[in-house]
């Protein structure tokens, strides 16, 4: 398999006043397709500036990351959110749905933004991902109208909706219960089987860790354990 | 991109701005009544304030100066005084002439002088007008406004019509009997009774507080004036439009002056220019309040739109991790900000197209409103507005334009925002 990402010495440095703070330290990394990744590590170790970075929405201060072979380093602003917009979704700890827009509004926002589809083809897509999630019938409520498992789901369907090359979710589980924790994690590694879609996500919960197939530990700013596991 | 996917994309980003500039209600429609309050006064008072305009020059034209007013040039010099000189030598020849114009439909000629009248226990100075009461109901409208006899029942007696107010100043009724002192030509003091016969309750404030009115063939002999005629008042044809009969007054005039080089010729558009100077410059004021008022609600707007976005600082991170550009969100921002502003100015232009309704229809009672307080302006009793349909274009787009810049610092704010920050922010 070929990879769909790769990361090459990857620094990334902050600045605190007077001191620099190291958040990655030349973290080298290769994701394939279709690949069901967890990134753990203990708090500040590094994983939501990694999967940042990732997702094109942090510049590395050294290293190179290539989506497809294509490295993505000398790309503006503006070239960076088109990119975004067409091959990266995102899954948040806190879901992050637009509040003024109804589950079927917020699911088509991506292909909104992305003006690929017609409007009756973006329709389309919306409804068959939230029948995939389990939301058939919810299309016309509004997220304050929904549990939090429920507002997760949707945050699946919106970021799978664009058929990204990879999805990245930071803590997708912290705000759930273990039970809807477990079927959340359950629902993405069934769409990563049937889609093939590849995921990153990050975590402190064993037993989303333990559903992984790919567990990479990350401890100050560097890859510390890189463990693959069978089905 | 085609045009479709691209306007699918706005009405989304158009849905989310105008669903979130209701999310805060009360927010929202405190700034809107602010805006609204102060355009749609706005678009009242412009339309009282051109009633304004409207009703002093008609009733210069139709109560105190007439369409066209024909003096010598030495009289108009003097005007302010008031001579008993300087009269319109050939007053034949000039009407004469203005015959020729169809739009010319009369003349009058005119004579006026200060008096001192008095009840037998105190005087008032007067500016009184002596004239020649058939042709003068030809040029003028007095006789709409009169209450009583018309001064031509009463032949060559001693008799006299007064300002309503006037006549109300000095305890006159209809019948009583007034002294009325003067200068004559020949500057010696002469004094005569007058009864008064008329009082003149008119739109027009100097008329009603200090105007009298008497016969030529009174002042004759009282004045001396040996058929001396300092003024020629002229009638034209009514136009609708207020711009076309200052157009015809305007001609009128220059051919008068062209062909009397001696006579000084006035359209009531010159002889109001003052009044209408005044009247601008309360406009100004006017504006000013107005524009102060436009302020605060763009200081509300610009407060709605930074309070938007510190409330929603993840969703921006959010669309942009989805792809927008910090381009699309100041967009996204700026399209709240003119959406409140075009709900502003639309409860503004509903708010000023009502009160103009009642300017229009019911009028401004501006006699109750000012009481006895003379603004120095022919205008009077019911003052009635008038549409000006441009201007309420304008103040809309005003309106929309001020909710724009107002908009523009928080909607930059917003898309300066770092996308991981926003994230992150909790």
């Amino acid at each position: 398999m070929s990879a769909i990402l790769e990361l090459e010495g990857i620094t990334r440095i902050y600045k605190k006043g007077e001191s620099e703070v190291h958040a990655l330290d030349g973290v080298n990394l290769s994701i394939e397709k279709g690949e069901f990744t967890a990134i753990v590590g203990p708090s500040g170790s590094g994983k939501t500036t990694l999967l940042n970075i990732i997702g094109c929405l942090d510049t590395p201060t050294a290293g190179i990351v290539r989506y497809n072979g294509t490295p993505l380093g000398t790309m503006k602003e503006d070239e960076r959110a088109a990119y975004r917009k067409k091959h990266i979704s995102f899954i948040f700890q806190s879901y992050n749905l637009i509040p003024v827009l109804t589950v079927r509004e917020n699911v088509e926002l991506p292909l909104v933004i992305e003006r690929r589809l017609s409007k009756a083809e973006i329709r389309k897509k919306a409804e068959e991902v939230l029948a995939a999630v389990g939301l058939k019938g919810l299309e016309d409520r509004f997220p304050r109208e929904l549990s939090g498992g429920q507002e997760q789901r949707v945050a699946i369907a919106r970021a799978l909706v664009k058929d990204p090359y990879i999805v990245l979710a930071d803590e997708p589980t912290a705000n759930l219960d273990s039970h809807m924790a477990e079927e959340i994690v359950d629902l993405m590694r069934d769409i990563n089987k049937k889609l093939n879609a590849t995921f990153i996500f990050s975590t402190h919960d064993a037993l989303v860790q333990h559903q992984a197939r790919r567990v990479i530990t990350i401890r100050d700013g560097a890859i510390n354990l890189d463990e693959r596991r069978g089905e | 991109m085609n045009t479709h996917e691209g306007r699918t994309a706005w009405s989304t980003l158009a849905t989310i701005a105008w669903r979130n500039v209701w999310r805060h209600g009360k927010r929202t429609a405190l700034t809107v009544i602010t805006m609204a309050f102060g355009l749609g006064l706005y678009i009242g008072m412009d339309s009282i304030l051109k009633g304004m305009d409207r009703m002093g020059l008609e009733n210069m034209m139709e109560l105190s100066d007439s369409s066209v007013k024909i003096t010598t040039r030495t009289y108009d010099e003097e005007s302010q005084s008031l001579p008993l000189d300087y009269g319109i030598p050939d007053v034949g020849a000039v009407e004469a002439l203005l015959k020729k114009d169809p739009r010319v439909l009369g003349t009058a000629p005119r004579l006026r002088f200060v008096g001192q009248l008095s009840n037998g226990k105190d005087s008032l100075p007067v500016q009184l007008i002596a004239i020649d009461p058939e042709r003068d109901d030809q040029v003028f409208s007095l006789a709409k406004y009169r209450i009583g006899t018309a001064l031509t029942v009463h032949g060559d007696e001693p008799v006299i019509m007064l300002g309503k107010k006037l006549a109300a100043e000095l305890g006159l009724e209809l019948g009583s009997w007034v002294t009325l002192s003067a200068r004559t030509r020949y500057d010696s003091q002469n004094a005569q009774d007058f009864q008064v016969v008329a009082l003149l309750d008119t739109p027009d404030p100097t008329i009603n507080n200090g105007n009298g009115y008497i016969s030529f063939s009174a002042a004759e002999p009282f004045l001396d004036l040996e058929g001396l005629r300092t003024e020629l008042a002229v009638r034209m044809e009514k136009r609708i439009n207020l711009k076309d009969a200052m157009k015809d007054s305007d001609e009128v005039a220059a051919l008068v002056n062209a062909n009397f080089p001696e006579l000084s010729a006035k359209s009531f558009g010159e002889i109001g220019r003052q009044f209408l100077e005044l009247s601008k410059a309360k406009s100004k004021g006017a504006g000013m309040i107005i524009f102060i008022m436009m302020i605060i609600a763009g200081v509300g707007i610009a407060n709605t739109v930074l309070m938007s976005v510190y409330s929603r600082i993840r969703e921006i991170g959010v669309l942009r991790a989805f792809g927008l550009t910090a381009k699309d969100i100041r967009r996204l921002f700026l399209l709240e900000g003119g959406l409140i502003g075009l709900v502003g100015s639309l409860a503004g232009l509903l708010f000023g197209i009502m009160l103009d309704a009642y300017f229009i229809f019911w009028g401004m009672p501006l006699d109750a409103m000012m009481g006895n307080i003379d603004m120095g302006l022919p205008v009077g009793g019911n003052l009635y507005g008038e549409w000006n349909p441009d201007q309420m274009v304008v103040a809309v787009i005003i309106g929309i334009l001020i909710a724009l810049y107002a908009s523009r610092s928080p909607a930059k704010r917003a898309g300066k925002l770092e996308v991981t920050n926003a994230l992150r922010f909790v």
